[in-house]
């Protein structure tokens, strides 16, 4: 009676096929998901830091208002929405002249990875400023 | 495995990516858009006649535009400085489709955003 052939092969030279490129493709994947990740956050608080200066430069725009409630206004957005180590890295200034109103908030935010700059920028708001009857 | 783990980056972490990257700058574009149109329209409101509401709505705009990487342009301001009257200010901004910072831009046309005030029914003047 002749006996039948093994259907399965050896699996002679597959070691440890997946491990290194397993890992690195992995590690490669997860890193990038983290920067995606970071990426979200921070425009996330790009938009909270837009919103502050927005709101800042409507409370500056009023006719008695002044620079400081600018200011304080801003603040408190900031301080509502971007709280904790992110929140420090932001900055408000505002300029109120006779006919305008300019926010301005400057952010540096730190990256979760090594090796990424920091995410640092400006964002700007302008409103007119309301003025007596000529 | 290494074959399907490059194809898995290739066609899902990088479209993430990209797409994680364009959704921000539309959502700007319209909202500064949408304040821009808001603006104009106020600082028409505020004026003391329409020559100088029609310029400082510009001016207004033109300082917001100044400090953007994109264009904002006012294409309609209509109303008068009549007590009741409603203003209405549209700016216009090109709207992209794949947006990667100072790299590459594709726009798929221009969105609207349009902003109505009512001028003070009690105003003192004109």
């Amino acid at each position: 009676m002749r006996a039948f052939a093994p259907v399965v092969g050896t699996r002679e030279g597959d070691d440890g096929y997946v491990t290194v490129q397993f890992v690195v493709a992995v590690a490669f994947s997860l890193v990038l998901l983290v920067l995606i990740a970071n990426i979200i956050v921070v425009q996330y608080a790009r938009g909270v830091v837009r919103a502050a200066a927005e709101e800042g430069a409507q409370a500056g725009s009023r006719l008695s208002a002044t620079s400081l409630e600018c200011e304080d206004r801003a603040d408190e957005v900031l301080a509502s929405l971007l709280g904790g180590a992110m929140g420090a890295g932001v900055t408000v200034s505002c300029t109120v002249g006779p006919t305008g109103v300019a926010a301005t908030v400057q952010y540096t935010f730190t990256p979760w990875l090594p090796l990424i700059p920091a995410w640092t920028g400006s964002q700007a708001s302008f409103a007119v400023k309301e003025s007596p009857p000529s | 495995m290494p074959v399907e783990f490059a194809a898995a980056i290739g066609f899902l972490l990088i479209p993430t990516f990209i797409f994680v990257v364009t959704i921000a700058p539309v959502v700007e574009r319209r909202m500064v858009a949408g304040r821009a149109a808001a603006e104009a329209a106020r600082a028409f409101v505020l004026a003391d006649d329409v020559a100088r509401g029609q310029a400082a709505a510009r001016s207004i705009v033109d300082q917001i535009d100044a400090d953007h990487p994109f264009t904002l342009t006012l294409s309609r301001l209509t109303g008068d400085l009549g007590r009741g009257s409603v203003v209405t200010a549209t700016v216009e901004v090109s709207m992209p489709v794949i947006i990667f910072p100072a790299v590459i831009e594709v726009a798929i046309g221009d969105y609207s955003a349009t902003h109505q005030e009512v001028v003070d029914r009690f105003r003192s003047v004109p």
